[in-house]
Order: C-alpha cells, then sequence, then structure tokens
C-alpha cells in the first residue's frame, strides 16, 4: 500500500473523530461555561463571570431540599433494589437456563417501556392505593426502573463464577448460608456493586415518575430542574447541572478506580 | 455456552434434583423481587390497559384516538421522528466507529469514552445544554451574527429540527455501543485480502464491513428507535406547540383534558408500537438462528 492514501485515511479518521466529539461534548461543555454567568438570561459570551446561580443552588431552600431529597430517595431505592435484586438474582441462577432467560428478559420491560407510560400506569394505580404525591410513592416507582439492573448484573455476575468453587466450599463443610456469604457474594460483589450504581443513577436521573406520582411537597432535583426550565427561566438550573456533570464524573472515576484496584488486587 | 459450561450446568441440576431441600429455598429468594414488581410495575400497567376500555364503550377510546386528526398526525410525527432519528445516529455512528479503528489504539479507546460517557449524564441536562446553543443570543447565532452570515439571529428553537438534534446528542451513545463492538469484531484479514483483491473503499464498505457489522447496527437501531419513540424530555424542551410527540400527548391527555380512558389508550398505543417492534425483532433473530452457520 502506498504511503499516501494510509495518511489521507488516518487524517480523514482524525477529523471525523473529532467532529463526533465536539458535537457530544461541546454542548455540555457551554453550559457549564454558562453555569458561572453574570446574566439572567442566555447571553454568549457572558457579559461577566461569577458563582451567584451556584450561591442560589447551595443556598436556597426550594433547591437544596430537592437535593436532598434526590440523593435520599437514591439511597432508599438503591438499597431496596440490592435488598431485593441479590436474592432474585441467586433464585434466577438457580433456574433452568431457559426459566432464567426468558424471567431476566420480561425484567427488561420495565426499562425498554417508554416512560411516560410506566409513569401513567403508576399514577392510575398508585392513586388508587392512596399513596400517590408522597415519597414513597416516587421511592416504589423507581424501586421498579432500578430493580432490574441489580438482577440483570448480579446475574451475569454469577453466571461468571466457577460452580466448582461453590461444590468445593460445600464439600468441605460449609452451610448454604456460609458459601453464600463467604465464597458467592463477596465473588459476585462486582457486578453487585455496577448494579447499585445504576440502580442510584436510574432514581436520581428519573424525572417522568416523580412529575406523575409525586407532588409539589415531594419534588426531586429534576423535577424541580424541569419546573425552572418550564415555568421562569432560572439560570440556577445550568448550576444545578454543572454540579451533576461534575458529580456524575466524579462518581464514574470512582467506579472505574474500583475496577481497577480489583481487577489488579485479583490479577 | 461452551460444552463444558452445558455439562457442569447439567451436573448442577442433576445435584439440586438430588437435594430435594435445596430446590425451594434458591426460589424463594425471588419472592420478594416479584412481589414489588407484580404489585408496583405489572398490576398498574395491567390496570391502565383495563382504564383504556372504560371509555363510553370498550374500544370508544381507541376509535376516538384513530379518529381525530391531531392524534393520527402526533403518531405519524412520532413514529417518522423516531425513524430519523435512528438513521442519523446510525449515519454518525458507522463512519465515527470506523475512524476510532483507524486510530491509534489508545485514542481511539479515549475518543469512544469521550463519546459514550456522557450516557451517564442525566438526559434532562443533555437536552437543557441545547438551549445555550441554540437560543436567540446564544452560541450558534453569536457566531452567525458574529460573522455577518446573518444579520438578525434565527430562531432556531422549537422546531422540529432542534427536537431531532437533541434526540440524537442524547441517544447517539446507544447506538455507538454495538456498532463499536461490532466494528472491532471485524477481522483486519478480511480488510487486507478485500483490499488486496483490488476492492475501493466503497466496495470494501459495503460488500465486507456492512455485512459483519449488520447485527450491531440492527440493535443498536432497535434500541434507539425503541427510546425515542417514547421521548417527552427533548420534545417538550426544545419543541415548539407544533411538535408534540406521542408521549407528550398521553401527558396532555391525563393532565391538562383529565381523560384516563384516552390517555390510557394513547400509552397503550406507544407501548403497541414498541412492543411489535420489539417482537419483529425478535422474531428476526430467531430466523437467522435457525440458518446455518456460515
Amino acid at each position: 500500500m502506498s504511503r499516501r492514501p494510509a495518511n489521507l485515511r488516518i487524517a480523514l479518521a482524525w477529523a471525523v473523530v473529532i467532529l463526533v466529539g465536539l458535537f457530544v461534548l461541546v454542548p455540555l461543555a457551554i453550559m457549564v461555561l454558562m453555569s458561572f454567568s453574570t446574566s439572567e438570561f442566555i447571553r454568549f459570551p457572558p457579559p461577566g463571570y461569577s458563582l451567584r446561580w451556584f450561591s442560589n443552588f447551595f443556598a436556597r431552600a426550594d433547591w437544596t431540599e430537592a437535593a436532598l431529597r434526590s440523593i435520599r430517595i437514591g439511597a432508599i431505592v438503591t438499597a431496596a433494589a440490592v435488598g431485593l435484586g441479590v436474592p432474585a438474582a441467586l433464585a434466577l441462577a438457580a433456574m433452568s437456563r431457559r426459566a432464567a432467560n426468558a424471567l431476566a428478559a420480561a425484567l427488561t420491560l420495565p426499562i425498554l417501556m417508554p416512560p411516560v407510560v410506566v409513569a401513567l400506569a403508576m399514577y392510575m394505580s398508585f392513586t388508587r392505593y392512596g399513596i400517590a404525591g408522597s415519597e414513597l410513592a416516587i421511592v416504589l416507582g423507581h424501586l421498579c426502573l432500578a430493580l432490574p439492573f441489580v438482577v440483570l448484573t448480579t446475574l451475569a455476575a454469577l453466571r461468571g463464577l466457577d460452580p466448582d468453587l461453590v461444590r468445593a466450599a460445600r464439600a468441605s463443610g460449609a452451610g448454604r448460608i456460609r458459601v453464600l456469604r463467604t465464597v458467592t457474594l463477596p465473588l459476585a460483589a462486582p457486578g453487585i456493586f455496577s448494579g447499585a450504581v445504576l440502580a442510584f443513577l436510574t432514581s436520581f436521573d428519573e424525572l417522568l415518575i416523580a412529575l406523575f406520582v409525586g407532588s409539589s411537597t415531594t419534588r426531586t432535583l429534576p423535577r424541580r430542574m424541569w419546573e425552572g426550565i418550564r415555568s421562569e427561566f432560572d439560570p440556577t438550573v445550568a448550576a444545578a447541572s454543572t454540579v451533576l456533570v461534575a458529580g456524575t464524573l466524579v462518581l464514574g472515576i470512582l467506579v472505574l478506580v474500583l475496577r481497577h484496584a480489583r481487577a489488579s488486587r485479583t490479577a | 455456552m461452551t460444552p463444558a459450561a452445558g455439562m457442569s450446568e447439567r451436573r448442577e441440576r442433576r445435584d439440586a434434583r438430588a437435594g430435594a431441600r435445596r430446590d425451594w429455598f434458591p426460589l424463594a429468594l425471588g419472592v420478594p423481587a416479584a412481589l414489588a414488581l407484580a404489585l408496583f410495575f405489572v398490576v398498574p400497567v395491567g390496570g391502565m390497559v383495563a382504564v383504556s376500555f372504560t371509555g363510553a364503550e370498550p374500544l370508544s377510546s381507541y376509535a376516538r384516538f384513530f379518529a381525530s386528526a391531531a392524534a393520527t398526525t402526533i403518531l405519524r410525527n412520532t413514529v417518522l421522528v423516531a425513524a430519523a432519528v435512528t438513521v442519523t445516529t446510525a449515519l454518525i455512528a458507522v463512519p465515527f466507529c470506523l475512524a476510532v479503528r483507524a486510530l491509534p489504539p489508545l485514542a481511539g479507546r479515549i475518543a469512544l469514552l469521550a463519546v459514550v460517557t456522557p450516557l451517564w449524564i442525566s438526559s434532562l441536562v443533555r437536552t437543557y445544554s441545547w438551549f445555550y446553543l441554540l437560543s436567540r443570543e446564544g452560541v450558534v447565532n453569536a457566531a452567525l451574527t458574529g460573522t455577518g452570515i446573518v444579520s438578525e439571529p434565527l430562531q432556531l428553537l422549537f422546531n422540529w429540527g432542534a427536537v431531532g438534534v437533541g434526540m440524537v446528542h442524547v441517544l447517539l451513545p446507544y447506538m455507538i455501543l454495538p456498532v463499536a463492538n461490532a466494528v472491532a469484531a471485524i477481522e483486519p484479514e478480511l480488510l487486507r485480502a478485500g483490499r488486496s483483491l483490488g476492492a475501493g473503499p466503497l466496495r470494501l464498505f459495503a460488500t465486507v464491513i456492512l455485512p459483519l457489522i449488520a447485527r450491531g447496527l440492527a440493535t443498536g437501531g432497535l434500541i434507539v428507535f425503541v427510546l425515542a419513540v417514547g421521548f417527552y424530555i427533548t420534545p417538550i424542551m426544545l419543541g415548539g406547540r407544533g411538535n408534540v410527540m406521542l408521549a407528550v400527548y398521553v401527558d396532555m391527555l391525563v393532565n391538562v383534558a383529565l381523560n384516563w380512558p384516552n390517555a390510557a389508550a394513547a400509552a397503550v398505543i406507544l407501548v403497541g408500537i414498541v412492543a411489535a417492534l420489539l417482537a419483529a425483532a425478535a422474531a428476526l433473530s430467531r430466523l437467522r438462528f435457525a440458518r446455518p452457520a456460515r
């Protein structure tokens, strides 16, 4: 192959990658930049830079309450999803592969169904259950979306285990609970952990269930942001978004580092 | 599944049958999760389907939907927008993933990570960021008026174009992930063989690359279309009054018109589109599996 087309190919590849990268990252970068603007309106370039929208976000009760509520709901949902999901994954792992696969496929339904449909269905039923508008309703709604993630990631981890390890532990006289506690669950921990992270993020970012089964006294952060965009144009949303982007990045890096540390420990 | 795994699984099952006590215990572990999903997901969805039949006559909510010009226009627009978004994400993802493969491995990994990471960031935030590009005094208008291309800022928001761009931005990672996997799995020897037989880049793409990544493209396309059909945040935020999608219509029916049966019927129709698509995809992949391996 001659040298010229190869160089041209690489140059073209760089151009495509950079263009797509810009399309994906520039809007987010500009939003982060604009969250430091002094202007109340969208004006590019910003007339000046300040932290006023951040101090709004961290000082105003409507924002802090919503943020804390979202963290609390996310934590409860994650705990419940792990508490119910890990045993459910153990149950699936004990079934025949065929039945387990069918059930696992059915488990993706809450994730694949359009969010508005799930939210509407829950709104109608939760009204009848008498819990609509409460924080409990949001927790239960989010649980249905978060649970499948935990079950599926844990099931994948359990299937990757060497069944001989469990058999060896049993043969050495360990009881079923002990095997679970000392062999199966520690080995499946990375899968459980990814599921827990996904469960938290699912709840933390969720808008439609919070809109439909929540109320103005149980505002989550996404709901507060939604109102800040829709009713009045509140630039505090940009500051909140910047905090979210930073938080998500930190969480992502943390997950990567933990996974890496684990991988190098077991290697 | 490898034969060894199949064997150990069979052995496992024999073990399970041997110890009668082992049968119920693991299965009982799944009961709480099943109960939670039944009570808070299955029963609600079933209840919603039931509500959709509680109009004046059992099917009157559906009849009303399909008799309404507004509703059928919304249905048509929703499917068209979802299809256009799916095609656009594919047209971006394929060249991107091929380009990533052509780069040095580390650069390629970083590029892929940069484009897929936004998946972790809330779609509300990602959609909102487009305000800063497309509004009257946003980045795009500042650039256009600053360079003198236009004298007055353009109205770039609140139309299908803005909705489409926002949806492509949010959904692109879902297309890139499966396509990148498919592209990474292409054997370099196949490309070299094609090239040495005299195939130009286009021919190589059409006869070697495209068939090899078809499955990844189909997976990505299915996910993107299924998600796009149900979009709510982006059409409301970046669209105008004329850019209503089906999910927004469901919301309007229940929260503005306060009509539960009509809202439920519209929701069932929305689920119907998703279900039909998933069923078709499952049938197609079974057909492919049934064919002898190449």
